[in-house]
């Protein structure tokens, strides 16, 4: 082993359309303030804190969270006590064109309050994305996990779709003492400011007897305007966002123990390096995404999506060899976290009854797609950044 | 064998969590309402990182940073259905930097090669000595403790997805947050063997070991994020055997540096 090897390499995100990476949390509307465009997010401690001779206000306050009521709002209440609630804030972001009404934002994931992107969501992503890169005799092992899967439900047997592709996960890259992706190492991000993050507005467009509608809490409609939001914190175009990740060599080319990414993917051309490897499989598993995306928006005529993944595509298309695209969190759908990108209808005819939670039509899956709005209007597709790495 | 000890060098600095540390404390847990896979803590429920991850890290960094990862170099610690689960380097050269620095067992061990090695002729005093490294409280600042989920740590989820279904699976694990600092303390003994001066051989191993680790992770999950530490504000002292004769007087250090990049050794 050479001494560079153990050396790490810096990355550099920057977000190309709106990502957002959930924590677990959802934050209520007792929980934030509208005024003009910011929400401000409240800092109960404080609030107690600074009001704790207020009587009434507490308990006042204490009996509308707890009755849960849907026309409770803070914002009547603090104005009653001539309460300040910008002296007890937690952190304010603005809303990007958001229009429609909402009652719960998504929450991003914080470390100790502050917003970064996890290296295990990174890192995910960019497994899951190399899945896909999997030569064909290897992509059959999910196969055969979703007609065990299958066969096991026709045999009464109970599945948990949770972990239906855990023995195909594991056939093709072993256990995780044997994984090569041991060999790829991923830091968290650094931190970014407030202002990199804001309040983003998501519906969910549904293919409907093969016309594109719009999912509104009282069934599928014709106008986006009226359609049900998702609203979500997320990280604005343009940030940055830092960390260090290393690959290996063994992660390509694998060891007495670990097999190699080289003999499971299908790869082309000769490349200089592990980070050149994973850049250039990352980015012919996006471009053939893309490309599938682009022809569905374009069959439902969807021509500001295919706009916005055609500058995708123009960017994917002037990459250097250490730079790559990718999708990563929130929103992101079906298709970029499995390998269904390679299923047929007969595969969706076991996974709908694999799976009996989610609602699968064989005929047109996955049938709905999650999209940012804007201003009122259909603006572009959630969480795909471009990594450089140096 | 002749072993004088000629002095001890003193590293003393700040171990600066760069990204979320999970050191974990083997789930042996029973507190009640505690989270799963929590973080080793002291007795009064600080965060801190054993001395024992760190020098076992560090070890298994040099080790391979040494070229000792070999079969042939590598005694079998642990054995699992007889064959080996666990190696460590472990050899008879006295001039081994990783032996030499982070110690070797008396008696015969099993190569993982095979053959057998007795190291009893080899053994002399361990010479890094390393502290357990306690939270500097005010490193989490009080903005960081309003928004943590515990006193001093914050509980991080992370999905598995299903690559067929798309379903998540959670879980969760306890992190020390990112920006946390460590008061650390390291030991080198300076030894003459049968008349050879280490002189600062060996501190300079050491501080190999301290980049080696910058540039991995320290604790559990560290491929996924965790893990990246900083050394900062280092400061070295000697302390010659002679000095310990003398009443106290107060030491200056021999180098001081900001972090690793621009320490020096004169």
């Amino acid at each position: 082993m050479v001494a560079d090897s153990f050396e790490s390499k810096t990355y550099e995100i920057e977000v190309l359309t709106p990502t957002i990476i959930g924590g677990q949390d959802k934050i209520q509307s007792f929980e934030f303030v509208r005024e003009g465009e910011y929400l401000y997010f409240l800092n109960f401690d404080k609030l107690f804190e600074q009001n704790l001779f207020k009587d009434s206000f507490i308990e006042e306050l204490s009996r509308g969270l707890s009755s849960g009521a849907r026309d409770f709002n803070i914002k009547d209440i603090l104005k009653k006590y001539s309460i300040d609630f910008k002296k007890a804030v937690k952190y304010t972001l603005r809303l990007e064109g958001v229009t429609s009404p909402y009652r719960e934002v998504v929450a991003f994931v914080k470390s100790a309050g502050r917003f970064y992107i996890p290296g295990s969501s990174l890192k995910g992503a960019m497994r899951s994305s190399m899945t896909k890169a999997l030569s064909k005799n290897l992509l059959q092992f999910y196969e055969s996990a979703l007609s065990n899967a299958y066969q096991k439900v026709l045999n009464r047997n109970r599945v948990d779709p949770k972990f239906v592709s855990r023995d195909a996960d594991e056939k093709i890259f072993g256990t995780p003492y044997e994984s090569p992706f041991k060999y790829l190492r991923v830091s968290d991000s650094s931190f970014v400011e407030q202002e990199s993050a804001g309040i983003f507005e998501i519906k969910v467009l549904n293919i409907c007897s093969n016309q594109p509608k719009w999912f509104s809490r009282n069934g599928n409609i014709d106008d986006p305007k009226q359609a049900t939001a998702i609203v979500a914190e997320g990280l604005k175009p343009g940030v940055k966002l830092y960390g260090s990740i290393k690959a290996e060599k063994d992660l390509i080319e694998g060891n007495a123990t670990v097999k190699g990414l080289k003999e499971k993917l299908l790869t082309s051309g000769v490349l200089s390096s592990p980070y050149e490897f994973v850049a250039q499989i990352l980015n012919s598993v996006a471009k053939d995404y893309i490309q599938k995306e682009m022809t569905f928006y374009s069959k439902y005529n969807q021509k500001q999506i295919v706009s916005e993944y055609q500058k995708l595509l123009n960017i994917l298309n002037s990459l250097d060899k250490n730079q790559f695209l990718l999708q990563i969190g929130f929103s992101t759908g079906y298709l970029s976290k499995t390998v269904g990108i390679f299923f047929n209808k007969s595969h969706f005819e076991k996974l709908s009854r694999v799976d009996t939670q989610s609602k699968i039509n064989p005929d047109i899956f996955p049938k709905s797609r999650r999209l940012l709005f804007k201003d009122g209007q259909v603006w572009t597709v959630p969480g795909w950044i471009k990594v450089t790495i140096r | 064998m002749d072993v004088i000890l000629k002095g001890k060098y003193i590293i003393k600095c700040k171990i600066e969590a760069q990204t979320g540390l999970h050191i974990g404390e083997g789930n042996n847990s029973l507190e009640i309402g505690g989270i799963d896979n929590a973080v080793v803590k002291d007795a009064k429920g600080r965060p801190y990182i054993p001395g024992s991850s760190l020098k076992g890290k560090m070890r298994a960094l040099m080790e391979f940073a040494e070229g000792k990862v070999r079969d042939n170099l590598l005694v079998v610690s642990v054995k699992r259905e007889g064959r080996p689960e666990i190696c460590l380097h472990m050899c008879d050269d006295l001039n081994c930097p990783v032996c030499g620095l982070f110690g070797r067992n008396h008696g015969s061990h099993d190569l993982k090669s095979g053959e057998k090695i007795d190291l009893t002729d080899a053994v002399i005093p361990t010479r890094l000595i390393v502290r357990d490294a306690k939270l500097i409280e005010t490193s989490i600042t009080e903005e960081m403790k309003e928004n943590l989920d515990l006193d001093w740590t914050e509980v991080k989820f992370e999905n598995n997805i299903d690559r067929i279904t798309s379903k998540a699976h959670p879980r969760q694990s306890e992190r020390v947050p990112a920006g946390a600092q460590f008061s650390a303390e390291f030991v080198v003994n300076r030894f003459e063997v049968d008349s050879k001066d280490d002189q600062k051989y060996y501190l300079e191993k050491f501080i190999k070991a301290m980049k080696l680790l910058e540039d991995d992770y320290l604790g559990g999950q560290g491929s996924r994020g965790n893990g990246k530490v900083k050394f900062v504000d280092i400061e070295i002292f000697y302390k010659d055997s002679s000095d310990y004769e003398k009443d106290s007087s107060k030491l200056q250090p021999i180098a001081t540096a900001k972090s690793l990049d621009e320490l020096k050794l004169s």
